[in-house]
């Protein structure tokens, strides 16, 4: 089995919501709720949920760009609760992020250059004809011409733009990269391109991918491991066959359910399951769901698989 | 042709705001003009200025007193005080377009570096600002300023610049907070974030480069709005001190009916010269806003 | 809706405290004291000290403050030595004809910006619409002060077809012919002020419209065949008026400071001329007087805004 390099224990994420007469904090909107997740070297990892699951927010904590409210984040058995640990190890040498929105991610006024040289100026400084070697290796391994090097973001094409994004966020060698919805801004034919380059890139730097995203289809094609987040809560992780292939969790079915299938002749069928697995869903929401409409706590199916499922299907 | 293109796109930065503007300034005639014309002037009036002995303004010669036009060889006639009207625009404009520039110079500084760090961190000191800046919005801004000049000991050209300084930085603040809550906003500053770059480099390099456009035109057109206040403070006599000669305390003559109706030329230039310069100011600060606007939608 | 408001309300107590604090500092840092004119060859320095004690003035600082903040409540400002009038008799007297002043001005404002924002507005693009912003630009952007004096130069002194300055011909006798002659004494600063006011409003009000005019429920209506103008008139103004009639809390903020160079040119005697006579001739009781009282008026200005906001925005108003 591989190393594990990244740990959550008990990640909660809260912001306050004011209201009242004095603007109090009157309750916390609960962005991630109790979030136990780990990675390993080289593996990637699908999460997945509907928008405002949290899945965004946890990503962000795991970069560094978002504080927790509670719980522990453990890179390489050390705690990096706190911004400060996290820069003191320079924490983000090694995890790194690609973000949704190439256009926004990329500072309109800096050339292609000064976008890739970003991180190894901080993290890894060195003299100016090696860092300008290392960035021109960079656009190569994206694929991307040298000339480009000093262009400005708005004169590249969407897919060409991320693979900027993915150069820079690959430019200090990391260990581990977080990519939120990455391709979801792209045209689908471009989807693939850039998937298939992420998923080559990772056999041959060895990086460990924390892929978000609400595709399952895209997930499927990415991922060793998935973990389904719902509410701010895990209700299910385990590996992509436990997920695909036997979901346990109401809410993973119906988000299974939801994938377009392009067989036509099956198109009343898939129909009639789909009704009847939201119909499962209202149904039996409280049975899953705690008396505030929360996930259960997560129980143990097999060495990799575990669902949030009430207590008489676990005795069953 | 294609190539030549590619090379001009690769020129830089700098090199693409120049061709926005001059596209722009080439497109509006009214502004081309307005610029000419603002440049004229300032080089007369600055390269002028150093012409004119100190003597001839500051002092008081009763028998030149409100000379006609061309008489005696002054072709704008003289002031109460004997003063070549000629000598007298050069100077105050100078004066007056030097105090105009100091005060939009020191409220941009200002208010763009803290409309920045507030807006950047948020929080309660942003909270607190922004009421603070609330309150002084809507006090009698320009009586305090006229109370402060006429008790503020050893008063000069710096205090008045100091005092209208203390109450004009907030718009500026104001406005560049409001943009860089927004830009902060964008996910550059997150990948700066995680590229281990520090908050006072994302703020200075990151982020403010992305409005300084914005910031040269607001900062043109507040230099509009300074000459007005400067000389409107000194045409009622509670600007520039004696000795110190605005376009205001030249239009002041107009206070009395007299002289306003009797001895226009008095003021009458001055007057003009304050309105063709705001006026050359503002078609070039909106041609200016205009680029922003444009690199804002790039 | 009552929660903003009254939340709203309770931010001026604060405001009100911080108001009356810097008018007071501002007042003790004026040189003088009521008594410093008393001083002559011939007057004992104790008989002074005896009487700067008998009115408060070696006390402590808050308790000047409290004191003044008391004497202020019950409209106490003391008397002009310049006027000797009591301040508050003084003020009041002034008030008025600033009052009508800015209130026809705010009329004719009104009146010049909603016609001029809707008609450029409905062509956006046009040369006329050009024209419209580069006539607000120029007018936001020069100096009223200049535009004033050569108005009066003009129309006043060199044509003469207004009065030059008072309130009321001397010659003026019965109700109707004062009445004529006042509001003719206005017509020239008032029309001035308007052409040179109307940016802010003109400025809201045009992209106002052009944002409504965007809107998914504006296309909607169109396409369900509602007229262009009932679309206009009933769905695009009425929205887009909202923030004008909320901006009228604001032109009561800056009415005052206006009034100073508009009042002092066209010698028209209310209060922001009174402002700069007190100024030139160190009358500081006057002075402390209209800066809160202008202060005052500005706060309750600005929270009539919002709550003017607070009454016509469903968004606040329902909450």
């Amino acid at each position: 089995m591989a190393d594990e390099i990244l740990r959550l224990e008990g990640l909660k994420v809260h912001y306050p919501i004011r209201s009242g007469f004095w603007n109090r904090v009157t309750d916390n909107v609960k962005a991630v709720d109790g979030v136990d997740l780990n990675l390993k070297q080289g593996e990637t990892l699908g999460l997945v949920g509907e928008s405002g699951s949290g899945k965004s927010t946890l990503g962000k904590v795991i970069v560094g760009l978002e504080d927790m409210t509670e719980g522990d984040l453990i890179y390489q058995n050390e705690d990096l609760n706190s911004a400060a640990e996290r820069r003191r190890v320079k924490y983000n040498k090694d995890v790194q992020m690609i973000f949704q929105d190439s256009l926004s991610s990329l500072n309109p006024r800096k050339t292609i250059y000064e976008i890739i040289a970003e991180p190894i100026r901080n993290f890894d400084p060195m003299d100016p004809v090696d860092e300008d070697k290392r960035v021109r290796e960079l656009l190569d391994i994206v694929g991307l011409p040298q000339r480009t090097v000093f262009q400005y973001p708005f004169q590249f094409s969407g897919g060409q733009r991320q693979r900027i994004g993915i150069a820079r966020a690959l430019a200090t060698n990391p260990r581990l990269i977080v990519a939120d919805e990455p391709v979801s801004a792209l045209d689908l034919s471009v989807q693939a391109q850039v998937l298939n380059f992420m998923k080559k890139i990772q056999k041959e730097l060895g990086i460990s991918y924390l892929f978000i995203s609400h595709d399952l289809g895209v997930v499927r094609h990415m991922t060793d491991n998935i973990a389904v987040m719902h509410h701010g809560r895990l209700v299910e992780k385990g590996t992509r066959e436990d997920i695909f292939e036997n979901p346990q969790h109401i809410y993973t079915k119906r988000l299974l359910a939801a994938i377009p299938s392009v067989n036509v002749s099956e198109r009343a069928e898939n129909r009639a399951r789909r009704k009847q697995i939201e119909q499962e869903f209202d149904d039996r929401f409280n049975e899953f769901y705690d008396g505030e409409g929360m996930p259960l706590p997560l129980v143990q199916l097999s060495e990799t698989h575990y669902a949030a499922l009430p207590k008489q299907s676990e005795k069953e | 042709m294609r190539k030549k293109l590619k090379i001009k796109e690769n020129v830089g930065n700098g090199g693409l705001l120049k061709r926005t503007m001059i596209r722009e300034f080439k497109k509006d005639s009214l502004a081309r003009y307005s610029l000419y014309t603002l440049i004229g002037i300032l080089l007369v009036v600055f390269i002028g200025a150093l012409f004119i002995p100190r003597a001839s303004y500051v002092d008081v010669n009763i028998i030149d007193q409100y000379l006609a036009p061309m008489t005696d060889g002054h072709i704008l006639g003289t002031d109460n005080g004997g003063h070549d009207i000629i000598a007298m625009l050069l100077v105050s404009a100078r004066n007056s377009l030097v105090i105009a520039l100091a005060v939009t110079f020191i409220t941009f500084v200002f208010g763009t570096i803290l409309g920045t760090i507030t807006a950047y961190y948020g929080g309660k000191v942003d909270m607190i600002i922004m009421r603070m800046t609330d309150f002084i919005m809507i006090l009698p801004v320009l009586m305090i300023i006229i109370v402060l000049v006429t008790i503020v000991p050893k008063y000069n050209a710096g205090t008045l610049i100091i005092l209208m300084s203390a109450f004009y930085w907030i718009g500026t603040m104001r406005l560049v907070r409001s943009r860089v809550l927004t830009e902060s906003q964008r996910d550059y500053v997150k990948a700066s974030k995680t590229s281990g770059t520090s908050d006072i480099k994302i703020m200075f390099r990151e982020i403010l480069p992305n409005i300084t456009s914005l910031l040269i035109a607001e900062a043109t057109l507040s230099f509009a709005g300074n000459i007005g206040l400067e000389t409107g403070l000194s045409f009622l006599g509670f600007g520039l001190p004696a000795g110190t000669p605005s376009l205001g305390t030249m239009i002041n003559e107009a206070t009395n009916p007299e002289t306003m109706t009797a001895m226009p030329w008095t003021w009458v230039p001055a007057a003009i010269v304050i309105l063709i310069v705001v006026l050359s100011i503002i078609f070039v600060g909106q041609a200016l806003r205009r680029v922003a606007d444009q690199r804002q939608s790039v | 809706m009552w929660k903003v408001i009254i939340r709203r309300l309770l931010i001026m107590i604060p405001q009100l405290f911080i108001l009356s604090v810097m008018v007071f500092m501002l007042a003790k840092m004026m040189p003088g004291d009521p008594f410093g004119g008393l001083i002559g060859p011939n007057t004992d320095p104790k008989q002074i000290e005896a009487l700067r004690e008998a009115a408060g003035l070696n006390d402590p600082w808050w308790q000047q403050y409290i004191n003044w903040i008391q004497n202020a409540f019950h409209g106490d400002f003391g008397m002009s030595y310049t006027m000797k009038q009591p301040v508050t008799t003084l003020i009041g007297s002034r008030m008025v004809n600033t009052f009508w002043l800015s209130l026809l001005a705010m009329i004719l404002t009104y009146l010049l910006a909603i016609p001029m924002a809707i008609s450029a507005a409905r062509r956006e693009g046009s040369w006329w619409d050009r024209v419209l912003l580069i006539y607000n630009s120029v007018t936001f952007g020069i100096p009223a002060y200049v535009v004033y004096l050569l108005f009066i130069f003009i129309f006043g002194f060199t044509l003469g077809w207004f009065p030059t300055g008072g309130t009321v011909s001397p010659s003026a006798t019965g109700f109707f012919p004062v009445l004529m002659s006042k509001i003719y004494h206005m017509i020239l600063p008032a029309v001035t002020m308007a052409l040179l006011g109307t940016t802010a409003i003109f400025t809201y009000l045009r992209s106002g419209i052009l944002d409504e005019q965007g809107q998914d429920y504006v296309k909607t209506a169109r396409a369900k065949g509602v007229t262009e103008n009932r679309v206009f008139s009933r769905h695009i103004l009425r929205n887009a008026l909202l923030p004008i009639a909320a901006n009228f809390g604001f032109v009561i903020t800056g009415l005052l400071g206006g009034a100073i160079f508009a009042e002092t040119i066209f010698g028209y005697p209310g209060l922001g001329q009174l402002f700069i006579t007190a100024i030139t001739s160190r009358d500081y009781s006057v002075i402390t007087a209209l800066i809160l009282f202008n202060g005052l008026l500005a706060l309750f200005g600005a929270m009539l805004s919002d709550i003017i906001m607070a009454i016509v925005d469903p968004r606040i108003r329902i909450e």
